[in-house]
Protein backbone atom coordinates (compact mmCIF):
# COMPACT_ATOMS: atom_id res chain seq x y z
CA UNK A 1 0.00 0.00 0.00
CA UNK A 2 1.38 3.19 -0.56
CA UNK A 3 2.69 5.48 1.89
CA UNK A 4 0.21 8.05 1.87
CA UNK A 5 -3.02 6.03 1.40
CA UNK A 6 -5.20 6.50 4.52
CA UNK A 7 -8.01 4.99 6.08
CA UNK A 8 -11.47 6.99 6.76
CA UNK A 9 -13.79 6.07 9.65
CA UNK A 10 -17.88 7.08 9.06
CA UNK A 11 -18.88 6.66 12.63
CA UNK A 12 -19.97 9.25 15.27
CA UNK A 13 -19.43 6.89 18.20
CA UNK A 14 -15.67 7.64 19.91
CA UNK A 15 -16.05 4.00 21.43
CA UNK A 16 -16.38 2.38 18.59
CA UNK A 17 -14.09 5.04 16.82
CA UNK A 18 -10.87 4.85 19.09
CA UNK A 19 -11.66 0.74 19.50
CA UNK A 20 -11.17 0.43 15.82
CA UNK A 21 -8.56 2.39 15.46
CA UNK A 22 -6.44 0.48 18.87
CA UNK A 23 -6.89 -2.83 16.98
CA UNK A 24 -5.78 -1.18 12.76
CA UNK A 25 -2.50 0.75 13.95
CA UNK A 26 -0.34 -2.13 14.87
CA UNK A 27 -1.19 -3.35 11.45
CA UNK A 28 0.32 -0.24 9.64
CA UNK A 29 -2.05 -0.49 6.67
CA UNK A 30 -1.73 3.24 6.58
CA UNK A 31 -0.04 6.12 7.75
CA UNK A 32 -3.02 8.17 8.74
CA UNK A 33 -6.55 6.94 10.32
CA UNK A 34 -9.38 9.87 10.61
CA UNK A 35 -12.53 9.57 12.18
CA UNK A 36 -15.80 11.67 9.98
CA UNK A 37 -18.84 11.93 10.95
CA UNK A 38 -20.65 12.82 7.18
CA UNK A 39 -21.18 11.83 3.96
CA UNK A 40 -19.88 15.42 3.13
CA UNK A 41 -17.24 15.07 4.97
CA UNK A 42 -16.19 11.87 4.30
CA UNK A 43 -16.00 13.13 0.51
CA UNK A 44 -13.71 15.76 1.40
CA UNK A 45 -11.29 13.48 2.53
CA UNK A 46 -11.70 11.23 -0.16
CA UNK A 47 -10.83 14.11 -2.81
CA UNK A 48 -7.45 14.71 -1.17
CA UNK A 49 -6.76 10.88 -0.80
CA UNK A 50 -8.60 8.63 -3.14
CA UNK A 51 -6.97 5.27 -2.60
CA UNK A 52 -8.64 5.26 0.22
CA UNK A 53 -10.26 2.27 2.98
CA UNK A 54 -13.28 3.77 4.74
CA UNK A 55 -14.84 1.95 7.40
CA UNK A 56 -19.15 2.37 7.06
CA UNK A 57 -21.43 1.45 9.57
CA UNK A 58 -23.63 0.00 7.52
CA UNK A 59 -27.05 1.36 9.34
CA UNK A 60 -25.50 4.68 7.73
CA UNK A 61 -26.00 3.55 4.06
CA UNK A 62 -29.53 2.30 5.35
CA UNK A 63 -30.66 6.59 5.64
CA UNK A 64 -27.90 7.75 3.04
CA UNK A 65 -29.00 4.90 0.17
CA UNK A 66 -27.97 8.25 -2.68
CA UNK A 67 -25.11 9.41 -0.64
CA UNK A 68 -23.62 5.73 -0.72
CA UNK A 69 -24.46 5.03 -4.23
CA UNK A 70 -22.54 8.26 -5.16
CA UNK A 71 -19.42 7.35 -3.28
CA UNK A 72 -19.01 4.03 -4.72
CA UNK A 73 -19.08 5.74 -8.21
CA UNK A 74 -17.36 8.75 -8.09
CA UNK A 75 -14.52 7.13 -6.32
CA UNK A 76 -13.64 3.95 -7.93
CA UNK A 77 -10.15 3.52 -5.92
CA UNK A 78 -11.98 2.84 -2.77
CA UNK A 79 -11.99 0.32 -0.93
CA UNK A 80 -15.63 0.06 1.66
CA UNK A 81 -15.33 -2.12 4.49
CA UNK A 82 -19.02 -2.25 6.39
CA UNK A 83 -18.47 -1.89 10.02
CA UNK A 84 -21.37 -4.04 12.00
CA UNK A 85 -22.51 -3.85 15.17
CA UNK A 86 -26.28 -5.10 15.10
CA UNK A 87 -27.76 -7.27 12.48
CA UNK A 88 -27.97 -5.85 8.75
CA UNK A 89 -29.55 -6.03 5.45
CA UNK A 90 -27.61 -8.29 3.48
CA UNK A 91 -28.76 -6.33 0.02
CA UNK A 92 -27.28 -3.71 1.83
CA UNK A 93 -23.73 -5.81 3.08
CA UNK A 94 -23.37 -7.09 -0.57
CA UNK A 95 -22.51 -3.37 -1.98
CA UNK A 96 -19.40 -3.54 0.28
CA UNK A 97 -15.83 -5.08 -0.63
CA UNK A 98 -15.89 -6.73 2.98
CA UNK A 99 -17.47 -6.83 6.59
CA UNK A 100 -16.28 -6.37 9.88
CA UNK A 101 -18.36 -7.27 13.27
CA UNK A 102 -17.67 -6.43 16.60
CA UNK A 103 -16.88 -9.96 16.72
CA UNK A 104 -13.83 -10.41 15.19
CA UNK A 105 -10.39 -10.55 16.38
CA UNK A 106 -7.90 -8.05 15.97
CA UNK A 107 -6.13 -10.85 13.64
CA UNK A 108 -9.27 -11.43 11.88
CA UNK A 109 -9.63 -7.13 11.45
CA UNK A 110 -6.38 -6.49 9.52
CA UNK A 111 -6.45 -9.45 7.76
CA UNK A 112 -9.61 -8.14 6.08
CA UNK A 113 -8.33 -4.87 5.44
CA UNK A 114 -5.01 -6.17 3.86
CA UNK A 115 -7.44 -9.03 1.65
CA UNK A 116 -9.49 -6.03 0.74
CA UNK A 117 -6.35 -3.11 -0.26
CA UNK A 118 -4.78 -6.47 -1.96
CA UNK A 119 -7.90 -7.35 -4.14
CA UNK A 120 -8.54 -3.64 -5.20
CA UNK A 121 -4.83 -3.76 -6.70
CA UNK A 122 -5.51 -6.27 -8.44
CA UNK A 123 -8.95 -5.27 -9.79
CA UNK A 124 -6.89 -2.20 -10.99
CA UNK A 125 -4.21 -3.96 -12.73
CA UNK A 126 -6.40 -7.13 -14.33
CA UNK A 127 -8.57 -4.46 -16.07
CA UNK A 128 -5.20 -2.66 -17.85
CA UNK A 129 -3.65 -5.79 -18.92
CA UNK A 130 -4.00 -6.25 -22.17
CA UNK A 131 -5.54 -9.95 -23.40
CA UNK A 132 -3.00 -12.85 -23.17
CA UNK A 133 -2.40 -14.83 -26.18
CA UNK A 134 -4.53 -17.43 -25.45
CA UNK A 135 -7.09 -15.08 -25.02
CA UNK A 136 -6.60 -13.53 -28.29
CA UNK A 137 -6.73 -17.06 -29.94
CA UNK A 138 -10.09 -17.74 -27.64
CA UNK A 139 -11.76 -14.66 -28.80
CA UNK A 140 -10.77 -14.77 -32.42
CA UNK A 141 -12.74 -17.96 -33.16
CA UNK A 142 -15.95 -17.03 -30.77
CA UNK A 143 -15.88 -13.93 -33.52
CA UNK A 144 -15.83 -16.29 -36.33
CA UNK A 145 -19.10 -18.27 -34.62
CA UNK A 146 -17.32 -20.90 -33.13
CA UNK A 147 -18.87 -22.85 -30.02
CA UNK A 148 -17.20 -23.40 -26.69
CA UNK A 149 -16.79 -27.18 -27.67
CA UNK A 150 -15.50 -26.37 -31.15
CA UNK A 151 -13.20 -23.94 -29.91
CA UNK A 152 -11.94 -26.39 -27.05
CA UNK A 153 -11.17 -28.91 -29.59
CA UNK A 154 -9.39 -26.64 -32.26
CA UNK A 155 -7.12 -25.37 -29.13
CA UNK A 156 -6.92 -28.91 -27.80
CA UNK A 157 -7.68 -27.56 -24.36
CA UNK A 158 -11.07 -28.64 -21.86
CA UNK A 159 -14.45 -26.50 -22.31
CA UNK A 160 -13.95 -25.49 -18.52
CA UNK A 161 -10.66 -23.83 -19.80
CA UNK A 162 -12.16 -22.12 -23.03
CA UNK A 163 -15.14 -20.76 -20.14
CA UNK A 164 -12.40 -19.67 -17.56
CA UNK A 165 -10.67 -17.75 -20.41
CA UNK A 166 -13.82 -16.38 -21.91
CA UNK A 167 -14.54 -15.10 -18.32
CA UNK A 168 -11.45 -13.19 -18.44
CA UNK A 169 -11.65 -11.90 -21.78
CA UNK A 170 -15.40 -10.38 -20.44
CA UNK A 171 -13.81 -9.27 -17.17
CA UNK A 172 -10.85 -7.33 -19.03
CA UNK A 173 -13.10 -5.64 -21.82
CA UNK A 174 -16.43 -5.05 -19.62
CA UNK A 175 -18.35 -6.92 -22.32
CA UNK A 176 -20.09 -10.30 -22.21
CA UNK A 177 -22.22 -11.09 -25.14
CA UNK A 178 -20.81 -12.73 -28.20
CA UNK A 179 -21.51 -10.51 -30.91
CA UNK A 180 -20.78 -7.69 -28.54
CA UNK A 181 -17.35 -9.54 -28.24
CA UNK A 182 -17.15 -9.51 -32.04
CA UNK A 183 -17.21 -5.85 -32.91
CA UNK A 184 -14.59 -5.58 -29.92
CA UNK A 185 -12.48 -7.91 -31.61
CA UNK A 186 -12.96 -6.18 -35.27
CA UNK A 187 -11.97 -2.75 -33.47
CA UNK A 188 -8.59 -4.06 -32.11
CA UNK A 189 -7.75 -5.91 -35.58
CA UNK A 190 -7.80 -9.44 -33.90
CA UNK A 191 -9.99 -10.35 -36.97
CA UNK A 192 -11.13 -9.13 -40.62
CA UNK A 193 -14.92 -8.39 -41.29
CA UNK A 194 -15.49 -10.88 -43.58
CA UNK A 195 -14.04 -13.67 -41.13
CA UNK A 196 -17.15 -12.64 -38.55
CA UNK A 197 -20.47 -14.37 -37.74
CA UNK A 198 -22.75 -11.62 -35.77
CA UNK A 199 -25.56 -13.95 -35.65
CA UNK A 200 -25.69 -14.13 -31.73
CA UNK B 1 -35.86 16.83 0.32
CA UNK B 2 -33.54 16.75 2.81
CA UNK B 3 -32.73 13.54 4.38
CA UNK B 4 -36.32 11.94 3.11
CA UNK B 5 -35.53 9.34 0.59
CA UNK B 6 -38.39 7.09 0.87
CA UNK B 7 -41.61 8.21 -0.69
CA UNK B 8 -44.44 7.92 1.86
CA UNK B 9 -48.08 9.04 1.32
CA UNK B 10 -47.64 12.49 2.46
CA UNK B 11 -44.92 13.42 -0.04
CA UNK B 12 -45.12 15.71 -2.38
CA UNK B 13 -44.86 14.09 -5.82
CA UNK B 14 -43.59 17.08 -8.21
CA UNK B 15 -40.14 17.31 -5.80
CA UNK B 16 -39.72 13.50 -5.90
CA UNK B 17 -39.20 14.35 -9.92
CA UNK B 18 -37.34 17.60 -9.24
CA UNK B 19 -34.47 15.48 -7.20
CA UNK B 20 -34.55 12.54 -8.98
CA UNK B 21 -35.62 13.26 -12.69
CA UNK B 22 -35.75 9.03 -13.97
CA UNK B 23 -39.42 9.22 -11.26
CA UNK B 24 -40.85 11.17 -14.60
CA UNK B 25 -40.90 7.94 -16.05
CA UNK B 26 -42.46 6.00 -13.55
CA UNK B 27 -45.50 8.70 -14.12
CA UNK B 28 -45.74 8.16 -17.44
CA UNK B 29 -45.62 4.43 -16.87
CA UNK B 30 -48.71 5.08 -14.91
CA UNK B 31 -50.34 7.04 -17.46
CA UNK B 32 -49.91 9.98 -14.68
CA UNK B 33 -50.53 13.46 -17.05
CA UNK B 34 -52.43 15.73 -15.30
CA UNK B 35 -49.83 18.98 -13.69
CA UNK B 36 -49.25 17.84 -10.52
CA UNK B 37 -49.17 20.61 -8.45
CA UNK B 38 -48.35 20.65 -5.17
CA UNK B 39 -50.33 17.04 -4.54
CA UNK B 40 -48.98 14.09 -2.56
CA UNK B 41 -49.03 10.72 -3.36
CA UNK B 42 -51.61 9.85 -1.36
CA UNK B 43 -53.88 12.71 -3.34
CA UNK B 44 -52.35 11.27 -6.70
CA UNK B 45 -53.17 7.81 -6.15
CA UNK B 46 -57.08 8.79 -5.24
CA UNK B 47 -57.61 11.07 -8.36
CA UNK B 48 -55.80 8.06 -10.54
CA UNK B 49 -57.39 5.24 -8.62
CA UNK B 50 -54.05 3.36 -7.80
CA UNK B 51 -53.02 1.73 -4.44
CA UNK B 52 -50.77 3.87 -2.44
CA UNK B 53 -48.95 0.56 -1.42
CA UNK B 54 -48.57 -0.21 -5.02
CA UNK B 55 -47.45 3.38 -5.78
CA UNK B 56 -44.85 3.64 -3.27
CA UNK B 57 -43.24 0.02 -3.61
CA UNK B 58 -42.78 0.83 -7.43
CA UNK B 59 -42.16 4.17 -6.55
CA UNK B 60 -39.31 3.49 -4.32
CA UNK B 61 -37.55 1.18 -6.45
CA UNK B 62 -37.26 4.13 -8.89
CA UNK B 63 -35.13 6.05 -6.27
CA UNK B 64 -32.24 3.58 -6.19
CA UNK B 65 -33.84 1.18 -3.42
CA UNK B 66 -32.41 -2.29 -4.39
CA UNK B 67 -35.57 -4.45 -2.92
CA UNK B 68 -39.44 -3.30 -3.30
CA UNK B 69 -41.49 -3.79 -0.31
CA UNK B 70 -44.41 -5.67 -1.46
CA UNK B 71 -46.12 -6.51 1.88
CA UNK B 72 -49.27 -4.67 0.92
CA UNK B 73 -49.31 -5.29 -2.47
CA UNK B 74 -52.57 -7.61 -3.19
CA UNK B 75 -54.13 -9.27 -5.87
CA UNK B 76 -56.32 -6.29 -6.57
CA UNK B 77 -53.34 -4.37 -7.36
CA UNK B 78 -52.52 -7.19 -10.48
CA UNK B 79 -54.85 -5.40 -13.18
CA UNK B 80 -52.58 -1.96 -12.11
CA UNK B 81 -49.48 -3.58 -12.30
CA UNK B 82 -49.76 -5.34 -15.84
CA UNK B 83 -51.38 -1.82 -17.12
CA UNK B 84 -47.93 -0.26 -15.54
CA UNK B 85 -45.75 -3.18 -17.26
CA UNK B 86 -47.75 -2.12 -21.11
CA UNK B 87 -47.14 1.32 -20.47
CA UNK B 88 -43.67 0.34 -20.16
CA UNK B 89 -43.42 -2.21 -22.77
CA UNK B 90 -45.02 1.16 -24.85
CA UNK B 91 -42.21 3.24 -24.14
CA UNK B 92 -39.49 0.68 -24.83
CA UNK B 93 -40.45 -0.24 -28.56
CA UNK B 94 -42.47 3.01 -29.55
CA UNK B 95 -40.10 5.48 -27.77
CA UNK B 96 -36.81 5.02 -26.62
CA UNK B 97 -35.53 1.45 -28.85
CA UNK B 98 -36.85 3.70 -32.13
CA UNK B 99 -34.80 6.50 -31.14
CA UNK B 100 -31.68 4.71 -30.46
CA UNK B 101 -31.95 2.95 -33.50
CA UNK B 102 -32.92 6.47 -35.33
CA UNK B 103 -28.82 7.85 -33.37
CA UNK B 104 -27.31 4.51 -34.69
CA UNK B 105 -28.17 5.52 -38.14
CA UNK B 106 -27.20 9.25 -37.73
CA UNK B 107 -24.20 7.87 -36.38
CA UNK B 108 -23.32 5.86 -39.22
CA UNK B 109 -23.67 9.24 -41.44
CA UNK B 110 -21.38 10.63 -39.70
CA UNK B 111 -19.04 7.89 -39.37
CA UNK B 112 -18.09 5.62 -41.84
CA UNK B 113 -15.97 2.83 -39.98
CA UNK B 114 -16.34 -1.15 -40.33
CA UNK B 115 -16.81 -1.01 -36.23
CA UNK B 116 -20.00 1.30 -36.78
CA UNK B 117 -21.60 -0.38 -39.72
CA UNK B 118 -21.20 -3.20 -37.12
CA UNK B 119 -22.88 -1.68 -34.46
CA UNK B 120 -25.86 -1.13 -36.26
CA UNK B 121 -26.38 -5.18 -36.83
CA UNK B 122 -25.65 -5.70 -33.35
CA UNK B 123 -28.41 -3.17 -32.62
CA UNK B 124 -30.72 -4.71 -35.01
CA UNK B 125 -30.67 -8.43 -33.92
CA UNK B 126 -30.38 -6.95 -30.58
CA UNK B 127 -33.80 -5.49 -31.11
CA UNK B 128 -35.39 -8.00 -32.54
CA UNK B 129 -34.41 -10.08 -29.57
CA UNK B 130 -35.64 -7.33 -27.65
CA UNK B 131 -39.25 -7.23 -29.66
CA UNK B 132 -39.75 -10.83 -28.95
CA UNK B 133 -39.25 -10.63 -25.58
CA UNK B 134 -41.39 -7.99 -25.06
CA UNK B 135 -44.08 -9.19 -27.34
CA UNK B 136 -44.09 -12.35 -25.95
CA UNK B 137 -44.94 -11.00 -22.93
CA UNK B 138 -48.01 -8.81 -23.98
CA UNK B 139 -49.35 -11.53 -25.58
CA UNK B 140 -48.40 -14.70 -23.97
CA UNK B 141 -47.80 -13.75 -20.22
CA UNK B 142 -49.70 -10.77 -19.00
CA UNK B 143 -53.06 -12.32 -20.25
CA UNK B 144 -52.85 -15.33 -18.44
CA UNK B 145 -51.95 -13.28 -15.48
CA UNK B 146 -54.84 -11.10 -15.80
CA UNK B 147 -57.11 -14.69 -17.07
CA UNK B 148 -55.53 -16.08 -13.43
CA UNK B 149 -57.22 -12.50 -11.84
CA UNK B 150 -60.27 -12.86 -13.45
CA UNK B 151 -60.06 -16.79 -12.51
CA UNK B 152 -60.16 -15.95 -8.68
CA UNK B 153 -61.97 -12.86 -8.32
CA UNK B 154 -64.79 -14.54 -9.91
CA UNK B 155 -66.17 -17.62 -8.93
CA UNK B 156 -67.92 -18.29 -12.11
CA UNK B 157 -65.17 -19.01 -14.50
CA UNK B 158 -63.90 -22.20 -14.04
CA UNK B 159 -60.20 -22.34 -13.88
CA UNK B 160 -59.36 -23.94 -16.86
CA UNK B 161 -56.45 -22.34 -18.68
CA UNK B 162 -53.95 -24.04 -16.49
CA UNK B 163 -51.93 -25.63 -19.69
CA UNK B 164 -49.15 -22.67 -18.61
CA UNK B 165 -48.13 -21.33 -15.79
CA UNK B 166 -45.89 -19.02 -14.27
CA UNK B 167 -43.03 -20.61 -14.11
CA UNK B 168 -43.03 -21.03 -17.43
CA UNK B 169 -42.60 -16.98 -17.68
CA UNK B 170 -39.48 -17.28 -14.94
CA UNK B 171 -38.07 -19.52 -17.44
CA UNK B 172 -38.96 -17.15 -20.42
CA UNK B 173 -37.44 -14.61 -18.47
CA UNK B 174 -34.18 -14.12 -20.32
CA UNK B 175 -31.80 -10.94 -19.70
CA UNK B 176 -32.14 -8.09 -22.10
CA UNK B 177 -29.82 -6.12 -20.02
CA UNK B 178 -26.06 -7.90 -20.84
CA UNK B 179 -26.24 -6.77 -24.69
CA UNK B 180 -27.31 -3.37 -23.68
CA UNK B 181 -24.15 -2.82 -21.12
CA UNK B 182 -22.51 -4.16 -23.80
CA UNK B 183 -23.56 -1.33 -26.24
CA UNK B 184 -22.64 1.26 -23.41
CA UNK B 185 -18.94 -0.38 -23.20
CA UNK B 186 -18.46 -0.56 -26.78
CA UNK B 187 -19.60 3.19 -27.17
CA UNK B 188 -17.48 4.37 -24.59
CA UNK B 189 -14.36 2.26 -24.47
CA UNK B 190 -13.67 1.43 -27.91
CA UNK B 191 -15.32 2.46 -30.92
CA UNK B 192 -13.39 5.07 -33.15
CA UNK B 193 -14.84 8.38 -33.15
CA UNK B 194 -15.31 10.52 -36.82
CA UNK B 195 -17.81 12.80 -36.86
CA UNK B 196 -20.15 11.76 -34.52
CA UNK B 197 -18.94 13.48 -31.02
CA UNK B 198 -22.32 14.94 -30.22
CA UNK B 199 -24.87 12.49 -31.47
CA UNK B 200 -22.87 9.88 -29.79
CA UNK B 201 -23.81 11.88 -26.35
CA UNK B 202 -27.03 12.16 -27.04
CA UNK B 203 -27.65 8.03 -28.14
CA UNK B 204 -25.09 7.29 -24.79
CA UNK B 205 -27.76 9.17 -22.77
CA UNK B 206 -30.72 7.62 -23.97
CA UNK B 207 -28.64 4.16 -23.21
CA UNK B 208 -29.03 5.11 -19.77
CA UNK B 209 -32.20 5.93 -19.51
CA UNK B 210 -33.34 2.80 -21.00
CA UNK B 211 -30.86 0.77 -18.90
CA UNK B 212 -32.19 2.54 -15.95
CA UNK B 213 -36.10 1.56 -16.19
CA UNK B 214 -35.00 -2.19 -17.85
CA UNK B 215 -33.32 -2.62 -14.42
CA UNK B 216 -36.63 -1.63 -12.56
CA UNK B 217 -38.55 -3.25 -14.80
CA UNK B 218 -37.27 -6.70 -14.31
CA UNK B 219 -37.42 -5.59 -10.51
CA UNK B 220 -40.55 -5.44 -10.85
CA UNK B 221 -41.58 -8.48 -12.42
CA UNK B 222 -39.52 -10.80 -10.09
CA UNK B 223 -40.01 -9.10 -6.88
CA UNK B 224 -43.58 -7.63 -7.22
CA UNK B 225 -45.46 -9.52 -10.57
CA UNK B 226 -44.19 -12.78 -10.24
CA UNK B 227 -44.61 -13.97 -6.60
CA UNK B 228 -47.89 -12.51 -6.94
CA UNK B 229 -49.29 -14.21 -9.76
CA UNK B 230 -47.85 -17.47 -8.14
CA UNK B 231 -49.59 -16.75 -5.42
CA UNK B 232 -52.74 -16.61 -7.00
CA UNK B 233 -52.14 -19.82 -9.40
CA UNK B 234 -51.76 -21.48 -6.07
CA UNK B 235 -55.03 -20.50 -4.44
CA UNK B 236 -56.76 -21.66 -8.13
CA UNK B 237 -54.79 -24.70 -7.96
CA UNK B 238 -56.17 -25.99 -4.41
CA UNK B 239 -59.83 -24.80 -5.38
CA UNK B 240 -59.52 -27.40 -8.28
Amino acid sequence: MKPDTSILILESSSILYEGLVQLLQPAQHARKIKQVFSFQELEFGLDLHEESVVFINPHSVQYSPKEFQQLRSKYLKISLIAFCYMYVDPKVLSQFDAVITIQDSQEMINHTVSQVIQSKKGDQASQNLLLSDREIEVLQLLAQGYTNKQIADHLNISVHTVNTHRKNISQKTGIKSVSGLTIYAVTNNYVTIDQITLAH
Amino acid sequence: MGTQFYIHADTEVAQVILEYPHFILFLEHFNINTPLQSKTVAEICQQYKISEALFIAIGNLYLHHEVADSTAITVGDLPTIIQFLNNTHRYYLDDIYPKIERAIQEIQQLNDSKEIALLERFFKLYFDEVREHLNYELEVAHPYIEQLYQTASDAEIAPNMMTYSVSDYVEHHDDIEEKLDDLMNLLVKYLPYQKDFHIRRSLFLNLVELDYDLKIHSKIEEQILIPLAQNVEQTIKRKQ
